[in-house]
């Protein structure tokens, strides 16, 4: 078995340790030996996108993803549209999570129309929100436990199109509103949480893995590890915050 | 009226100073704070008839103060700097209310300051300086600034109000080179001629121009974002530096360079190791200049120059030699990895994370910095981790292909001075900012040395 991951502009969307992700992702198929490639895919590279099973977009600054628009408008939109409609996996951190969606409204009323993939749009504030923060995942996204770091000016509104990823126990999640945190289409995960997010929460990695598997081979067992180290920094975290 | 609260301001100060050292705490911060709240004027107050030089950037600030330090130590001139690292508005006010007379006249005419990104604005209004010297700009505490380029907005606003000031700008790196555009200032740029690294500029924290938003291209590239850039579609690029590098050959702990400036070409010795150290002393050596400072004596310095105040210090505890190398952001970070890699002998690496406010409450840094070329090219036997995000390190170690059963993870502070003690090897830590100051405070007391407001 093999995953080939495709990492989404990588030279523009690359704040905050996100590419942790991917490290982690591939260490935890490789020690279960399930083969794994990883290709970047650069600003301007064109590609058709079909040949991956699981990609990642991370997060970025505001000036150098005004850079990216107007690649995703000379093509990329519509490959990435059609992979997440052919269940294909993506994770999405931040502003990568904002992009599938509609547009941004700046603070200062500017709309800025993003790839409207999804059907969720973002609105700009001055204050934003910082800090460790936890949610519950949704059953459909296995239901564990998500601790990470968010760091927004963003507050992101879902459509009727599209489920929360999960609901905020600890921090302001998707908007500081409505309790909800990140997006779930299909096999897309949408979430603000940097950290990076996969690390420590090796439940909800393995879930992502796991459905990419099952979707190109119909069936995928993945063999449990030991998560003693992941366990112990999750335990400081989630002491911290309050959650037993 | 004005001089009677600069008065009461300056005596409030250096007496919660007083009583703060009396109790044995640092104290570099809250007197200079109660001040301010006295009389919010007072740092102006004081900067007056003061020539300053104030140094910021993210990387190499107070290893590039410590070399205009010595600098004029070696000259024997008097001067007043805030040495123990307090950068913020506060800490440098204290500094200049120990440094005058009671009733707020400067009693030194030099003052180095280092002062934080954030407060860099409200520093350079009120102190007026002659020089301002930003050393890079590279991703740090984003928790606190938002991005690189907010950052970056900080030192222009800081840059508007002081325009007679000389500025003193790292030409190698593409966001602080921009500051020296449209700006009345005076600028002298520095930078790295003769040195091309082989490997790719990886992940960058300035990948597009500023300009236009094209992809920078690399005639040359030293490392991170540094090198000689140029944007291909608006022909945006490398000023020429006055003060370059032409040849930088590494010796025993240092480094040979040839220096080119206005005056000339000469041989220079920098007495810490590693480029990024070559970029500091290129920094001191353009503002020393810009100062009008005697340049040979200046040059001169630098070859006696030693670490810094957990910047690569080393000292002895019990039969184990420990050096400390602060680390706080990737692209600095990627130079201690690279350092420990290439270090000949089998140490005790130990990897400190704090996550208090002086740290950035965000560690996912980590996670961009390249532990993973240390453990491709070493292996360590075992291996430590220490700190409030201790777990966060241990399993950054582990998928950056570090054994997870040789990592051990000390608890308390005494558990890491035990496990240095006993290390029968040497230790080399690397601390970020807040556990490098509880780490070092801890072991230079068991190596008989000061705390660390003490130190130079």
């Amino acid at each position: 078995m093999e995953l080939r991951i495709c990492h989404l502009y990588p030279d523009v969307l690359n704040l905050y340790g996100d590419r942790g992700n991917i490290a982690c992702m591939r260490r935890r198929l490789e020690w279960r030996g399930i083969g794994c490639t990883v290709t970047e895919l650069p600003l301007g590279v064109r590609d058709d996108l079909t040949g991956y099973d699981l990609f990642f977009i991370g997060g970025g600054q505001d000036f150098e993803q005004t850079v990216l628009l107007s690649d995703l408008s000379a093509g990329r939109r519509e490959n990435i549209r059609a992979a997440a409609e052919d269940g294909r996996t993506f994770l999405c951190i931040c502003g990568g999570y904002q992009l599938l969606g509609t547009g941004y409204r700046t603070a200062d009323g500017q709309l800025c129309e993003y790839t409207g993939i999804l059907d969720l749009y973002t609105e700009g504030s001055s204050d934003r929100m910082i800090g460790n923060f936890a949610y519950r995942l949704g059953a459909e996204s296995g239901s564990s436990v998500v601790i990470g770091f968010e760091n927004h000016g963003g507050r992101t509104f879902l459509g009727s199109g599209v489920s929360p990823l999960g609901t905020v126990l600890r921090g302001s999640g998707n908007n500081g509103s409505d309790g909800t945190e990140g997006v779930r289409y299909k096999n897309v995960y949408g979430t603000y949480s940097h950290g990076p997010v996969l690390p420590k929460n090796p439940a909800f990695c393995d879930h992502i893995l796991q459905g990419a598997l099952e979707r190109k081979y119909g069936a995928a067992r993945l063999e449990p590890l030991d998560d003693s180290a992941e366990t112990a920094a999750r335990a400081a975290m989630l002491t911290r915050l309050h959650i037993t | 009226m004005k001089r009677f609260r600069v008065f009461l301001a300056c005596l409030i100060c250096r007496t919660a100073r007083a009583v703060l050292r009396l109790l044995g705490r640092g104290g570099t911060a809250m007197p200079g704070k109660i001040a301010l709240k006295v009389y919010p004027g007072l740092l102006a107050e004081l900067g007056r008839g003061v020539e300053t030089v104030v140094i910021t950037g993210t990387n190499g600030k107070t290893t590039t103060s410590g070399m205009l330090r010595h600098m004029l130590d070696t000259a024997g001139q008097a001067y007043l700097s805030n040495r123990s690292g307090a950068n913020l508005t506060s800490g440098i006010t204290a500094e200049f209310v120990t440094n005058a007379t009671i009733f707020g006249r400067p009693s030194r005419p030099l003052a180095i300051i280092e002062s934080d990104e954030g407060n860099f604005p409200a520093v350079c209004a009120a102190l007026q300086p002659k020089v301002i010297l930003v050393t890079n700009l590279f991703r740090d505490q984003l928790d606190r600034y938002g991005e690189v380029t907010h950052t970056r907005d900080y030192l222009a606003r800081g840059i508007a109000t002081a325009s007679d000031a000389v500025l003193c700008l790292n030409a190698d790196c593409s966001l602080t080179a921009s500051l020296g555009r449209g700006v009345p200032n005076r600028v002298v740029y520095y930078g790295v001629d003769g040195v091309s690294s082989d490997r790719e500029p990886g992940v960058s924290d300035a990948p597009h121009c500023i300009s236009c938003g094209e992809r920078y291209a690399y005639r040359r590239h030293t490392f991170a974002h540094l090198g000689d850039w140029y944007c291909p579609r608006c022909g945006l690029s490398r000023p020429d530096p006055d003060v370059a590098a032409q040849a930088v050959e590494p010796t025993a702990g240092g480094s040979s360079v040839r220096l080119r400036t206005p005056d000339g070409l000469r041989e220079i010795t920098v007495a810490l190791p590693a480029l990024y150290n070559v970029y500091n002393a290129l920094a001191a050596i353009a503002a020393a200049r810009s100062m009008g400072w005697d340049p040979d004596e200046c040059c001169d310095s630098l070859a006696d120059f030693g670490a810094m105040f957990g910047r690569m210090e080393s000292l002895t505890v019990g039969d184990t030699s420990v050096q400390i190398v602060l680390v706080k952001n990737p692209a600095g970070c990627d130079r201690a990895l690279e350092y420990l890699a290439t270090r000949g002998d089998d140490v005790l690496p130990i990897f400190c994370l704090n996550d208090n406010l002086n740290d950035g409450t965000d560690v996912s840094w980590i996670w961009d910095a390249d532990y993973e070329t240390l453990f491709a090219r070493r292996h360590y036997e075992r291996i430590g981790v220490f700190g409030l995000r201790a777990g966060d390190m241990r399993l950054r170690l582990k998928y950056a292909g570090a054994d997870d059963g040789t990592i051990a993870v000390y608890d308390t502070l005494d558990d890491l001075a035990d496990a240095v003690r006993n290390a029968g090897k040497p230790v080399c830590v690397l601390p970020n900012y807040t556990s490098m100051l509880a780490v070092r405070d801890k072991l230079s007391a068991l190596a008989g040395g000061g705390k660390f407001w003490e130190a130079n």
